[in-house]
């Protein structure tokens, strides 16, 4: 090798290294806080993009970076090795170790949504259920939504993250078997309240206080979906799903109060301020531009009205342009039905099987008569009048179901009706006194309670004139137990429930939700069972 | 805490098992050592020399050179080995260790349920993993290092027998060792107790008082990340203390007067060292049927693991431990009709129902006499109550006046006394029995003990840090060893490779068993590249399935059987004993002992042949 061999292998050297500065450049640059929009180079631009930026996603903890960086760029084999450790001593039952293990991951990882939600559901509903006293399940579910709190300071622009600490709050304290002590529990735990004001919870707030002036789990839920909306309205990533499942969190966590402060007994003002509240959230919620996923435009929970009445407006100028067009158009369509689809359609309902209701069922696919349809049969000289008016019908149509089936997806009338409902004197009236008599029975004074039953059921049947749209197997479930009550208690006197019950309605809807498990000796509550266990198992005769 | 059940069987019935094994190992090395060293000298010379020399080289050994060691030259060894061995720098482990301790606060959760059991496995596995990896390199890399920069020579031209040379660089590389466990469990046993260390306040205020009573309740102040329930009598008078804290991150503090103030003490229960009496567990099955007799024994209620095994409520399924060797003694505290039976308990609870929700499952002890010819109107006490409490131990205390029989004509309890009445020859039955329906509690042998006055936790640590020494000499054994006749790295990485089969020794066996679902290693890379997941047949057809997994068999045998010369290295590893309060036997000791002393044993044998058979100054 002669020195000018080396020279020039130096020279090729240096021009590689120089040339591969520019692809580095474009693709590396970072990005700056220029007022000129300094993005940076393409991987740069690319996380803004997706927003996997470190600054997109939140809060930077110097431990978490420097055990990534002390991992030396083995860090998916630790984290490897570290998740099969938690499973480990998951599955012997060593959850000191679990906790332990899940925080180093999520420093690890702390980026990784999916750490944050799994490990959180796996602390408060797997491993919390593995415990035998209430209190150190408590303890469980307060370590997951803690847990995830933390998540959310790493991931601040993760509204469907922030949205979870709600959904715990509420759902895992408020709707478990053990609600009851769960929320007691939560009201007197001051350091975790203290924790959640750490996070940004006003917890000193009326917003967040029960009856008792502590902070009520449901409650506090909805503060939390309140602060996963602002994050959405002001965070780059928004609203990543379901809009409609995303908002409607926040009302329905002031019904869940509503109706706990019933289950504690509140059965005055209280409650009915509180639905009054509940209602006033599920107004609010009906304002709100939600995305449908129907459309893919924004729609309001409260256009239905407003859609459906257009549409007919539109329909009725149709009819003016070609009177009778419709009804032809309908009849010819009922004309080319196969025989067999005509028959069915003119057979009784209760004579109709099951071959019946499919030719139904076709049939009715090949009724259909679109505005479209309707104006393309139209005289020509409307034809083209009608042909305009019918698109921006059928645009209407599909807006008025759009909002038809989003206020059906979230049962929307149904809880706007009960709130209404629940405001009543009559209601609360009819609650008391089911629950007086529940409480005389359970004391074995029969005749008094006998009485106050007849009385809440002559309540209700009130009630429900009033509110047919309250005859479901959610009020009849919440009912049984009481009905149930009523049933045993009829059969100390010899006697069976009269015909004609005012609420055998109630009684069939809730035994046709419970109809898949005939078998399993299902049992309401009873003086032997007073604690409305629904579901117990009774005792096997040895 | 979950205790392997070799662990109860005692020292001299494990000696007499283990012995086989050892001598079986020896005889592996020396034959495999025969075998190796004749082969190699046939090669350079007729099959009938190296007869003789190897021969020549045995009779050497036995006649010579172990009966004239020299105690001087081993030190001299040894010392030349502590000397490369602080050139080296070996020291920057301990300001490694150091260094990690300081910011142990940073990934440690300080928050935990338990943190005494954290951080001393924490401070204990870092220790152990530090100090194993520093034997290895040192002890793999010396040897090989003389010879090939020929610093060998000055030792061999003097009159030093090969054993002697392996001795002093095992003593000077674990004298090294010790030196630096001993300052890492110095600084550990430190940085424990200050990290526990901690103290709350109480504010007057906040105590809520019964006035009839004078008990007062309420709240200590949050600090260390917990705050603690607390009971106190203000009709207390003196020094002594008034009242205690409800137990919060596996501690307690007592309630001291202070004036007008009241003064929370320093935690207490989180390092400690039960004692626990062992006894042997059976079990009955819901008709209270033993397993000879056709009982169906404890119950799955389908838990993955199967450490613990069930009793049915409110039924004749029955837990029964079995203590031998009881002596009044044990448990009188004052006359012979005197005395508490500290029985502790650590139950799982498995609820088929929701039950109260707020109440505990019950359950009930009954002592009962061995002795089965006895009535059994003689046999059995009375039922003594108990609610479970899970995932922590729970004392259930029983005073000799609990204890109490049935008389069967007057339907009276009638007091009874403990050694006259049940105790047959030193042996004891105690059955558990769980009474609510459809409930069920969990145990395992080590579920239940009787608890025998505290041992020292200081002693305790110590003990522990005994058995990561052990590991620490095991390792370097067999990094010098390996070193006599691999370079450096690859005498590391065999080193490394039996550390790693001795601790996965276990695992091996249960991929080799079945036990572990997804196959050998051939199985599971093809079931990892096909995305088949573990418990699913391997959909690869016949005949390919059967050559895998014979080849894999074939390679788990040869694991398994390598796997098995190793040492067990999970045996020498107390941490969780510490961490979770229980003392380390002197049996357990013992067993680490001796398997020490056979490795040492053997090595050093095996270690001087393969020296002398190398031609070192070639």
């Amino acid at each position: 090798m002669n020195l000018e061999t080396s020279f020039k292998r130096k020279v090729s050297y240096i021009t590689g290294i120089v040339l591969l500065l520019f692809p580095l450049f474009y693709l590396g640059q970072p990005s700056t806080s220029d007022a000129d929009g300094g993005r940076g180079g393409k991987l740069a631009q690319l996380r803004a993009e997706n927003y996997l930026a470190q600054s997109n996603l939140g809060e930077i903890d110097p431990v978490s970076s420097t055990m990534q960086l002390a991992t030396f760029g083995l860090r998916p084999i630790a984290v490897i090795v570290l998740w099969e450790k938690a499973t480990r001593f998951q599955k012997m039952e060593d959850y000191d170790n679990v906790t332990a293990t899940v925080n180093q991951i999520s420093k690890l990882q702390p980026n990784f949504v999916s750490i944050w939600k799994f490990q959180a559901h796996n602390l408060a509903y797997n491993i919390s259920v593995d415990f035998d006293n209430y209190r150190h399940r408590y303890q469980w579910v307060r370590r997951g939504i803690d847990f995830l709190m933390e998540g959310t300071q790493y991931n601040s622009q993760d509204a469907k993250l922030v949205q979870e600490v709600g959904a715990y709050t509420g759902s895992k304290i408020g709707g478990s078997d053990e609600k009851r002590q769960f929320r007691r529990l939560f009201a007197e735990d001051d350091p975790f309240h203290q924790r959640m004001e750490d996070y940004g919870l006003e917890m000193d707030s009326q917003l967040v206080a029960g009856v008792d002036g502590k902070p009520d789990n449901w409650k506090v839920a909805n503060r939390w979906y309140q602060k996963s909306e602002d994050v959405a309205k002001f965070s780059d990533g928004g609203i990543r799903g379901d809009w409609l499942r995303f908002y409607e969190r926040k009302p329905q966590a002031l019904i869940y109060y509503a109706i706990s402060l019933e289950d504690d007994g509140y059965l005055d003002t209280n409650a009915q301020q509180a639905f009054a509240t509940a209602q006033a959230g599920l107004v609010e919620l009906g304002t709100l531009d939600i995305l449908s996923t129907f459309t893919r435009t924004t729609l309001r929970l409260n256009q239905g009205a407003e859609f459906q009445r257009k549409l007919d407006d539109m329909r009725g100028e149709m009819d003016k342009l070609g009177p009778g067009v419709r009804q032809a158009e309908k009849e010819k369509r009922f004309n080319e039905l196969s025989k067999p689809q005509q028959e069915a359609m003119n057979l009784a309902p209760e004579l109709r099987t099951e071959y019946h209701e499919r030719m139904i069922q076709e049939a009715n696919q090949a009724l259909f008569v679109s505005e479209i349809d309707i104006a393309n049969a139209m005289p020509d000289g409307v034809k083209d009048r009608a042909l305009a008016l019918a698109a921006e019908a059928e645009a209407m149509a599909i807006k008025a179901d759009a909002v038809n089936y989003m206020r059906s997806m979230i049962n929307y009338d149904y809880w706007l009706r009960r709130c209404e409902m629940e405001q009543l004197d009559l209601a609360i009236n009819a609650r008391k006194t089911t629950a007086a008599a529940d409480e005389l029975f359970i004391a074995a004074r029969l005749q008094p309670a006998r009485e106050e039953y007849e009385k809440a059921w002559a309540m209700w049947t009130n009630i429900f004139e009033k509110y047919p749209s309250m005859i479901t197997k959610d009020t009849g479930q919440n009912l049984m137990p009481s009905i149930a009550n009523y049933v045993e208690l009829l059969s100390q006197f010899d006697e069976e429930v009269p015909q004609g019950f005012a609420l055998q309605e109630l009684v069939d809807l809730a035994e046709a939700e419970l109809a898949p498990l005939p078998d399993s000796n299902i049992q309401f509550p009873s003086p032997s069972n007073p604690d409305r266990i629904k579901g117990e198992v009774p005792k096997p005769q040895y | 805490m979950v205790v392997d059940p070799s662990e109860f069987i005692p020292f001299s019935e494990w000696l007499s098992n283990a012995a086989g094994g050892f001598v079986v190992l020896a005889l592996v090395i020396f034959i495999a050592w025969t075998v190796i060293a004749f082969a190699f000298t046939a090669i350079r010379n007729t099959p009938k020399q190296a007869m003789s020399i190897v021969g020549g080289g045995l009779k050497r050994a036995v006649l010579e050179d172990f009966p004239r060691s020299s105690l001087r030259r081993t030190i001299g060894m040894t010392r030349l080995a502590v000397q490369e061995a602080i050139r080296n720098k070996v020291l920057i482990i301990f300001a490694l260790f150091v260094v990690l301790l300081l910011f142990a606060g940073w990934f440690l959760d300080v928050q935990n349920d338990h943190p005494a059991r954290l951080y001393l496995g924490f401070v204990i596995s870092t220790s152990t993993y530090l100090l194993l990896a520093l034997a290895m390199f040192v002890s793999a890399f010396s040897l090989p290092n003389d010879i090939k920069n020929k610093t060998i020579y000055t030792i061999t031209t003097k009159p030093v027998r090969a054993h002697e040379i392996f001795l002093g660089r095992v003593l000077g590389f674990g004298l090294v060792g010790t030196v630096l466990l001993i300052l890492m469990g110095l600084v550990s046993y430190g940085f424990v107790i200050r990290g526990l260390d901690h103290s709350h306040t109480i504010d007057l205020a906040s105590i809520e008082w019964d006035e009839e009573t004078g008990l007062g309740t309420g709240f200590t102040s949050v600090d260390s990340h917990h705050r603690h329930d607390f009971l106190i009598n203000r009709n207390i008078e003196g020094d002594r203390p008034v009242g205690a804290t409800e137990v919060a991150q596996g501690h307690s503090h007592a309630i001291f007067r202070d004036g007008d103030n009241y003064v929370v003490g320093p935690p207490t229960g989180d390092l400690l060292a039960r004692v626990p009496v062992y006894g042997s567990l059976r079990f009955l099955d819901r008709y209270g049927r033993e397993s000879n007799e056709g009982g169906e024994g404890g119950l799955s209620v389908g838990k993955e693991w199967t450490y613990r095994e069930y009793i049915e409520g409110n039924t004749l399924s029955t837990a029964i431990w079995t203590f031998e060797n009881l002596t009044s003694d044990m448990f009188s505290t004052g006359g012979g009709d005197e005395g508490v039976v500290p029985l502790e308990l650590n139950l799982r609870v498995f609820r088929t129902t929701k039950g109260d929700i707020e109440g505990a499952v019950q359950g009930e002890i009954l002592l009962v006499n061995p002795e089965k010819t006895l009535a059994v109107q003689d046999r059995y006490s009375a039922p003594i109550s108990f609610e479970a409490e899970e995932f922590q131990t729970f004392q259930v205390n029983i005073d000799y006046k609990e204890i109490r029989r049935q008389n069967p004509n007057t339907a009276e309890l009638e007091k009874i006394n403990l050694f006259q009445d049940l105790v047959d020859n030193g042996k004891l039955e105690v059955h558990v029995r769980c009474r609510d329906h459809a409930q069920f509690f969990g145990m395992a042998q080590a579920d239940m003990y009787i608890r025998a006055p505290e041992g020292s936790f200081e002693m305790n640590f110590l003990k522990c840090y005994l058995g990561i020494w052990m590991q620490l000499v095991l390792v370097t054994l067999f990094g010098v060893f390996f070193s006599t006749f691999l370079n450096g790295i690859v005498a590391m990485v065999a080193t490394l490779s039996i550390v790693v089969m001795g601790i996965s020794s276990g695992f091996i066996g249960e991929v080799q068993s079945g036990d572990a679902p997804g196959g050998g290693p051939i199985e599971s890379l093809i079931r990892n590249i096909t995305q088949q997941g573990a418990t699913v047949d391997l959909d690869m057809g016949e005949t390919a399935t059967s050559v895998i997994q014979s080849l894999d068999s074939f390679y788990l045998d040869t694991m398994e059987s390598v796997a098995k010369l190793a040492p067990d290295f999970p045996k020498f590893n107390m941490a969780a004993k510490v961490a979770y309060g229980y003392d380390i036997n002197l049996d357990l000791i013992l067993k680490q002992i001796t398997t020490t002393l056979v490795y040492f044993f053997v090595l050093l044998f095996a270690g001087y042949f393969v020296i002398s058979s190398r031609e070192i100054a070639a």
